[in-house]
C-alpha cells in the first residue's frame, strides 16, 4: 500500500539519469538524447500518479530524512528528506506531466528543426526535472533551497542555449543574478530559520511552522534576534523567505528577468519559465503556508505584491508585438493571482490556479512553439494573421488556452481565477483593520487586471491567426508533425476540463460536494499540520492572522455576484479586443495610447533602472574600491618599503669608504661622547 | 613513522627532479609524485582520528622524539595528523600533482629546477601541516617562503621580480611578527613550560592563571598582546584586507601551476595556523574582540568581491575572489560553533579544489589565446566546449550552488555563525557575497566565453584543439572537481 513512497526518490533520480545519459553519450543515441528524457520523464510521471493516487486512496502521507549530510553534535543536523502530501503529489504529477510533454515537443521543436548541441539541451532539460521534482518533495527548507538555486542554474544553462548569438547570454545572466538577489534574502532566512527554531522541517509536530505556533502561545521557547518579538521576528523571517520567492516566481520589482528569459528555446519556456520553475515560488509559499498565516503583516505584503503584479504586468502584455513577450507578461501576471491568493487566505484557491495555469499555460507556450516554427522562427505577430486555417489543431488548441487564460467560462482559468478573486473579495470585506483594505485594496487590482488579460489575450489570438495572413511565410507556413501536435492535443483537452476539479461556484449553489480539489488538499495527515482545515484555524485566529470572511449577499449570492462580475470583465476584455483586432488587416490601436504606449513598451523603464543599478553604480563603485585599493592600500606597502629603502639610501651614504671620512666622524663621535659623559657626571 | 615517509618521500623526489635532464623532468616528477600521494590516501583511509588534537581530539600517525636541548627548553620533533590537519594533507598531495601535470605545457625552461622546487614546496606544505612543535613548524612554515619566491621570479610574468620580492618580504615580516606574538606567549608563562610543544602550550595557556604579566602588564594585556602580533602575521598569509596587496600581484605574475599552489593551499596555511593558534589557544580574547574580527572577515567578503567586479584580468578576478573566500573561512572560525568551524575547515578544502580548477582552466585558455583580458576574447565557448564547460562548471562551484562543495561551506559557516556569540548582522551581510560572486563570475563568463566568437591576439585556435596535453588538461580539471563534489559529502 505504501510501498509505493520508497520509489518517491525514483521520480527525481529518473531524470537524473537521463541527464547524465544526455550528456555523456548523447551524441551517439538516435534522436540525441531525447529518448532517454521522455522515457525517465514518462517513468516519472507514471510514479507521481500513483503517489497522488495512493494518497487520494489512503489519505496517508510520507514524511522522512533519508540522509544525512551534516550530523552536529550538540546542534541541529542537516537532512536530505521527502515529504509527501496532497500539495507535493499534486506538484509532482503536474511537473512531470508538463516536462514529459515538453520533452516530446522538442522533438519537433529542436530535432526536426536540426539545431545542434542537443545533448546538452536534453542534458538541461534532465537536470532540471531532477531538480524541480527534488524540489517540489523537500522535507526541510534548506533541501528546498538547494534544489531552488540548482532550478535556476538550469535556467541558467538553458536560457543561454544558443550561446552563440549575444542576446541568450545576457537574458540567462540576468536571469540567474535577479534570482539569486532575491535568493540572497531566502537564505539568509533560512540560516535565520534554523538558529530561531533549530529546525527546517515543513510538515509534523517537530517542524518550524507549528513550533512557530506554539512559540506565538506561549507554549515555546525560541530565539528571536535583534530584539524583536516573537511576531515580528517570524514576519521578518517569512519576509526573507519571500525574497526568494518573489525572485524565482518573478513578482514585482524582480520580475523583469522573466520577459528577457524567452531568449531561450520555446519548450523550454513552457518547461521553465511558465509551468514549473516560476512555480517554485509561490508553491514554496504553499508548502510553508503554516507559517505564513501567522502573520498578518506578511500576508498583506503577499497579497498586495500579487495584486500589484497582476495588474501591473497585464498592462505591459497589451501592446507586445511578440507572441512570447504577451505570454511571459501574462505569466508574471497570472502569478500575482496566486500571490494574492496566498496572501488572502485562499491556500487551496492558489494551488487551484498553480494547477490549472501550468497546463493552459504550458499549452500556449507550445501552441506559440509550434507557431514558430511554422513562422521560421519569427515571432512578431504583426507578420502572422490568417494561421487559423493552415494549422487547425495549433489554433483549437490554443484557442482553448487561450479561453483558460481570459477566465471564459468554463475553461480551466475561470474556475481557479474566479476562487482566487472570490476568496480575496470575502477575506477583505471580513477582516477587520489595515490587512482588511489591503485586501480590497489588492483584490480591486486582481479585478481590474481580469479585463486586461481579456484584452491581451485576444489581441494575441486574432493577429496571430484570424484575419489576412500580413507575410510571405504566414501565407505558406512550415507544417508541424504528431511530436508537436500531440501534447498540445493533450494539454488542449485538460485545459478546457481541469478547472471541473474545484468548481466552488457550482458547490455553492447546487450544494453539491464536487470541490474535490480543495478535499483532496484537507486529505494531508492530520500529524503534519499541513491540511486545509489546520490553515483555515490558523487564519481565523486572531492572535494570528486573524482572516475572516464576510459573504454581506449570502453565501449563493456573493458567489455568483463574484463570478459574474469577474467573467464579464473578461467577456468586456475579450469583446474588446475582437472589436479592435479581429479585422482582415488589423491596425495597431494602442498607437493612440501615445506616451503611454512608449512607458508600456519600455516596461515603466523597470529594466533601465536594475541596469543602472548594476552598471552605471555597483560597477563604478567597485572600480573606485580598486583605485583605492591600489592607491592607498597598496600604496601604503609600497610606500613602507621605499621609506626603508630611501633609509638605507641615506644611511649608506655615510660609508664613504674614504678613511679621512671614518676617522673624522669617530673623533666627533668621541668627542660627543665626552662632552656627554661630562654634562651627566656633572664636571661642568 | 608515516608523516616522516611522507616527507621524505617528497624531499627525496625533489632531489632527483632537480638532477634529471629538463626533458623527463616533467613526466618524472609526476610520477613521483604519486608516492607522497598514495601515501597521504593510505593515511586518508586507516585514519581514524577525529578533532582538533590540541583541544583533547585524538592524533593519528603520531611521533615524538627529543631533538635538541636548549637551555631549559627542549626542542621536539614532534609530528601528527587530527580532523584538521588530514584534509589539508590530503589536498596538498593532490593538487600538487594536479600543478605538475598542468605545467607540462606551459613551463618550457629548466624544467627540471622547476619541478624540483614544486616538490620542495609540497615537502614544505606537508611538513607546516604535520608538525606539533613550534620550532619544527615554524621550520616548514619559512622553508614554503623559498621555492614560491624562486617559482614566482623565474617562470612569473613580466613584472615577476617586483611580484616575488613583495610576496616574499611581506609574507617574511608577517612571520617575524607572529613570533614574536607566540615567544612572548611562551615566556609569559613562565618556567611551568619546558617545551615549546603546541599541544602542551595550548593546553597550558588554556589554564586559567598559568599566564602571567611581563613588565608590569597584566596577564590579559599580556595575552591580547600576543594574539595580535600573531593574528596580524597569520593575516597576511591568509589573506585578510588589508594585509592583502601581495596576493593579486603574485596570483598575476605566478605561472599558472604556481598560482593553483598558491591558492589552492598556500592561503590554508595561513587560516589553518590561526585556527591553531589563535582561536585554539586564546579562546577568551576571541571571545571579546569577536566582532572586530568579524569586522575583518565580513570586510575581505565584501571588498575582494567588489574588487574581483572591477578587474578585467580573469586571473586577478580569481585572485580577489580568493580573499573574498577566505573572508567565509574567517567568518566561521571567529564564530566558534560546531557549524561554524566545520564549516570553516570544509570551506578551505573546498576552496583549495575550486580555486585550483579556477586557475587550471583559465591557464589553458591563456595558453591558447595567450591573454587573459576580459576585452580581448568573446565567444570561446564555439572553439573550446570542453574546457569553457569546465569553466562553467567551476564558476557555479565559486557561487556555492547546491550539490557542490563550496555550497557545503559556506551554508555552515552561515548556519554556524548566525546564532553565535556575534552579531548574526554580520553573518546576514557577509552572505552577501554569493550575490557579488554570481555578478563578476557571470559577467565575466558571459563576455568571454559566450557570444559571438572574436580573438584580438593574433593566435590561432583551431575549432578542436585535441591535444594530448588539453586532454590532459581536461581530465585533471574534472578530476579536482571530482574530488571535490564527493568530499562534499564526507562533511
Amino acid at each position: 500500500m505504501a510501498g509505493i513512497y520508497d520509489l518517491v526518490p525514483a521520480i527525481a533520480a529518473l531524470p537524473l539519469a537521463s541527464f547524465v545519459i544526455a550528456l555523456f553519450a548523447g551524441k551517439d543515441l538516435p534522436k540525441k538524447g531525447a529518448l532517454p528524457g521522455i522515457l525517465a520523464t514518462a517513468g516519472s510521471l507514471a510514479l507521481s500518479l500513483a503517489v497522488a493516487v495512493t494518497v487520494f486512496t489512503t489519505g496517508e502521507g510520507f514524511n522522512q530524512n533519508l540522509y544525512t549530510f551534516v550530523a552536529g553534535q550538540d546542534t541541529f543536523s542537516l537532512h536530505l528528506g521527502v515529504l509527501i502530501d496532497p500539495l507535493s503529489a499534486l506538484m509532482l504529477v503536474i511537473v512531470s506531466l508538463i516536462a514529459t510533454l515538453v520533452h516530446v515537443f522538442s522533438l519537433g521543436y529542436m530535432n526536426d528543426e536540426g539545431e545542434t548541441g542537443l545533448p546538452r539541451y536534453y542534458a538541461g532539460l534532465g537536470l532540471f526535472t531532477f531538480s524541480m521534482l527534488s524540489f517540489v518533495f523537500a522535507n526541510n527548507i534548506l533541501m528546498a533551497f538547494m534544489f531552488f538555486e540548482l532550478v535556476g542554474l538550469c535556467s541558467y544553462l538553458l536560457i543561454g542555449f544558443w550561446f552563440r548569438e549575444a542576446g541568450p547570454p545576457s537574458a540567462a545572466k540576468k536571469a540567474f543574478l535577479v534570482t539569486r538577489f532575491g535568493d540572497y534574502f531566502f537564505l539568509v532566512g533560512v540560516v535565520a530559520i534554523f538558529a530561531t527554531f533549530g529546525t527546517g522541517a515543513f510538515a509534523g509536530s517537530e517542524s518550524f511552522p507549528h513550533l512557530a505556533e506554539l512559540a506565538l502561545e506561549g507554549e515555546y521557547d525560541v530565539n528571536t534576534f535583534f530584539g524583536l518579538g516573537e511576531q515580528a521576528w517570524f514576519t521578518v523571517l517569512g519576509l526573507l523567505v519571500l525574497g526568494g520567492v518573489m525572485g524565482k516566481s518573478a513578482q514585482f520589482p524582480f520580475h523583469t528577468w522573466l520577459p528577457d528569459a524567452m531568449e531561450g528555446p520555446t519548450p523550454v519556456s513552457a518547461l521553465i519559465h511558465a509551468a514549473t520553475m516560476v512555480a517554485a515560488g509561490v508553491f514554496l509559499v504553499a508548502r510553508m503556508y503554516g507559517f505564513y498565516a501567522l502573520s498578518p503583516t506578511a500576508l498583506a505584503i503577499i497579497a498586495l505584491v500579487g495584486g500589484f503584479t497582476a495588474l501591473f504586468a497585464a498592462t505591459m502584455g497589451v501592446v507586445k508585438q511578440e507572441l512570447k513577450q504577451v505570454l511571459a507578461y501574462s505569466t508574471i501576471s497570472q502569478y500575482g493571482y496566486m500571490m494574492l491568493a496566498l496572501g488572502s487566505g485562499g491556500y487551496v484557491a492558489a494551488v487551484f490556479h498553480l494547477t490549472t495555469h501550468a497546463v493552459f499555460k504550458a499549452l500556449l507556450f507550445l501552441g506559440a512553439g509550434s507557431v514558430i516554427i511554422a513562422m521560421h522562427h519569427n515571432e512578431n505577430m504583426w507578420d502572422m494573421g490568417g494561421l487559423k486555417d493552415k494549422m487547425p489543431v495549433t489554433y483549437w488548441t490554443f484557442l482553448s488556452g487561450s479561453l483558460a487564460l481570459a477566465g471564459i467560462v468554463p475553461f480551466a482559468g475561470f474556475w481557479s481565477k474566479d476562487e482566487v478573486l472570490y476568496e480575496a473579495l470575502i477575506h477583505g470585506l471580513g477582516t477587520e483593520g489595515g490587512l482588511g483594505i489591503v485586501l480590497l485594496a489588492a483584490y480591486a487590482m486582481g479585478l481590474l487586471a481580469v479585463f486586461f488579460t481579456g484584452f491581451y489575450t485576444f489581441r494575441m489570438v486574432y493577429l496571430t491567426f484570424h484575419g489576412e495572413p500580413r507575410s510571405d511565410i504566414a501565407r505558406d507556413p512550415e507544417p508541424v508533425r504528431w511530436n508537436v501536435k500531440g501534447p498540445l492535443a493533450v494539454l488542449g483537452v485538460l485545459a478546457a476540463t481541469v478547472g471541473f476539479i474545484n468548481m466552488v461556484p457550482v458547490k455553492k449553489v447546487t450544494g453539491l460536494e464536487i470541490d474535490y480539489l480543495h478535499q483532496f488538499l484537507d486529505m494531508a495527515p492530520e500529524a503534519y499540520l499541513t491540511n486545509v482545515h489546520h490553515y483555515t484555524e490558523l487564519l481565523e485566529t486572531d492572535a494570528f492572522a486573524g482572516i475572516h470572511a464576510a459573504t454581506p449577499l449570502g453565501e449563493v449570492g456573493t458567489v455568483a455576484a463574484s463570478a459574474a462580475v469577474s467573467l464579464g470583465l473578461a467577456l468586456a476584455g475579450v469583446l474588446a479586443a475582437r472589436q479592435l483586432y479581429n479585422a482582415p488587416q488589423p491596425v495597431e490601436h494602442t498607437d493612440r495610447l501615445g506616451r503611454v504606449k512608449t512607458i508600456l513598451m519600455h516596461n515603466y523603464y523597470q529594466d533601465e533602472y536594475q541596469v543602472w543599478l548594476a552598471r552605471d553604480v555597483t560597477v563604478p563603485f567597485a572600480g573606485v574600491l580598486d583605485t583605492f585599493d591600489q592607491g592607498i592600500v597598496d600604496g601604503v606597502v609600497n610606500g613602507a618599503s621605499s621609506v626603508s629603502r630611501t633609509a638605507g639610501r641615506q644611511v649608506r651614504k655615510l660609508q664613504t669608504g674614504v678613511v679621512t671620512n671614518y676617522a673624522a666622524l669617530l673623533t666627533l663621535g668621541l668627542v660627543l661622547l665626552l662632552a656627554a659623559f661630562a654634562v651627566v657626571g656633572g664636571w661642568v | 613513522m608515516w608523516i616522516e615517509a611522507l616527507i621524505l618521500s617528497t624531499l627525496v623526489a625533489s632531489g632527483i627532479v632537480l638532477l634529471a635532464p629538463n626533458r623527463y623532468a616533467g613526466k618524472l616528477a609526476a610520477a613521483l609524485s604519486l608516492a607522497p600521494l598514495a601515501l597521504s590516501g593510505i593515511m586518508w583511509l586507516n585514519y581514524d582520528a577525529a578533532g582538533n588534537a590540541l583541544l583533547g581530539g585524538d592524533m593519528a600517525y603520531e611521533t615524538t622524539t627529543r631533538w635538541v636541548e636548549f637551555a631549559s627548553y627542549g626542542l621536539n620533533w614532534h609530528v601528527g595528523v587530527d580532523g584538521i590537519s588530514m584534509p589539508l594533507i590530503v589536498l596538498t598531495t593532490i593538487l600538487t600533482t594536479l600543478a605538475i601535470v598542468s605545467a607540462w605545457t606551459p613551463i618550457d625552461t629548466r624544467q627540471s629546477q622547476f619541478y624540483g622546487l614544486v616538490l620542495f614546496l609540497q615537502a614544505g606544505l606537508l611538513g607546516v601541516f604535520t608538525a606539533l612543535d613550534f620550532f619544527v613548524w615554524f621550520i616548514f612554515w619559512e622553508v614554503v617562503l623559498v621555492p614560491m619566491y624562486f617559482l614566482i621570479a623565474i617562470w612569473g610574468g613580466p613584472r615577476r621580480k617586483y611580484a616575488a620580492i613583495k610576496f616574499f618580504v611581506y609574507t617574511n615580516i608577517a612571520s617575524l611578527i607572529m613570533f614574536v606574538g607566540f615567544l612572548t606567549l611562551v615566556f609569559s608563562m613562565g618556567p611551568s613550560v619546558r617545551a615549546i610543544d603546541l599541544t602542551q602550550v595550548a593546553q597550558l595557556v588554556r589554564t586559567p592563571g598559568v599566564v602571567e604579566g611581563i613588565a608590569g602588564f597584566s596577564p590579559n594585556t599580556v595575552k591580547l598582546f600576543a594574539f595580535t602580533l600573531m593574528f596580524l602575521g597569520f593575516a597576511v598569509k591568509v589573506p585578510i584586507v588589508p594585509f592583502h596587496t601581495w596576493l593579486p600581484d603574485a596570483h598575476v605574475e605566478a605561472p599558472t601551476p604556481v598560482s593553483v599552489l598558491l591558492a589552492g593551499v598556500l592561503l590554508k596555511m595561513g587560516t589553518y595556523a590561526l585556527l591553531r593558534f589563535n582561536f585554539t589557544m586564546l579562546p577568551g580574547v576571541v571571545r571579546d574582540y569577536a566582532a572586530l574580527i568579524a569586522v575583518f572577515a565580513v570586510v575581505s567578503v565584501i571588498y575582494g568581491a567588489l574588487l574581483a567586479l572591477a578587474q578585467q584580468d580573469l586571473k586577478r578576478i580569481v585572485a580577489y575572489s580568493s580573499i573574498s573566500s577566505m573572508g567565509y573561512v574567517i567568518l566561521g572560525l571567529v564564530a566558534y560553533t560546531t557549524h561554524g568551524v566545520g564549516g570553516a575547515t570544509f570551506q578551505m578544502l573546498s576552496h583549495g579544489f575550486i580555486s585550483g580548477l579556477m586557475f587550471m582552466v583559465v591557464g589553458v585558455i591563456y595558453n591558447e589565446t595567450h591573454t587573459r583580458m576580459v576585452g580581448d576574447m568573446s565567444g570561446m565557448a564555439d572553439r573550446m566546449p570542453w574546457t569553457v564547460g569546465i569553466f562553467v562548471a567551476a564558476a557555479f562551484g565559486y557561487m556555492g550552488l547546491p550539490l557542490m562543495s563550496g555550497f557545503a561551506g559556506e551554508v555552515l559557516v552561515f548556519l554556524g555563525s548566525f546564532d553565535s556569540t556575534i552579531s548574526p548582522l554580520f553573518t546576514a551581510v557577509a552572505m552577501f557575497g554569493i550575490v557579488i560572486v554570481a555578478g563578476y563570475l557571470l559577467w565575466a563568463m558571459q563576455r568571454t566565453l559566450f557570444g559571438p566568437f572574436d580573438l584580438e591576439t593574433e593566435y590561432e585556435i583551431r575549432p578542436r584543439p585535441s591535444t594530448t596535453w588539453h586532454r590532459w588538461w581536461c581530465c585533471c580539471s574534472v578530476w579536482s572537481g571530482w574530488v571535490s563534489t564527493l568530499t562534499s559529502s564526507t562533511v
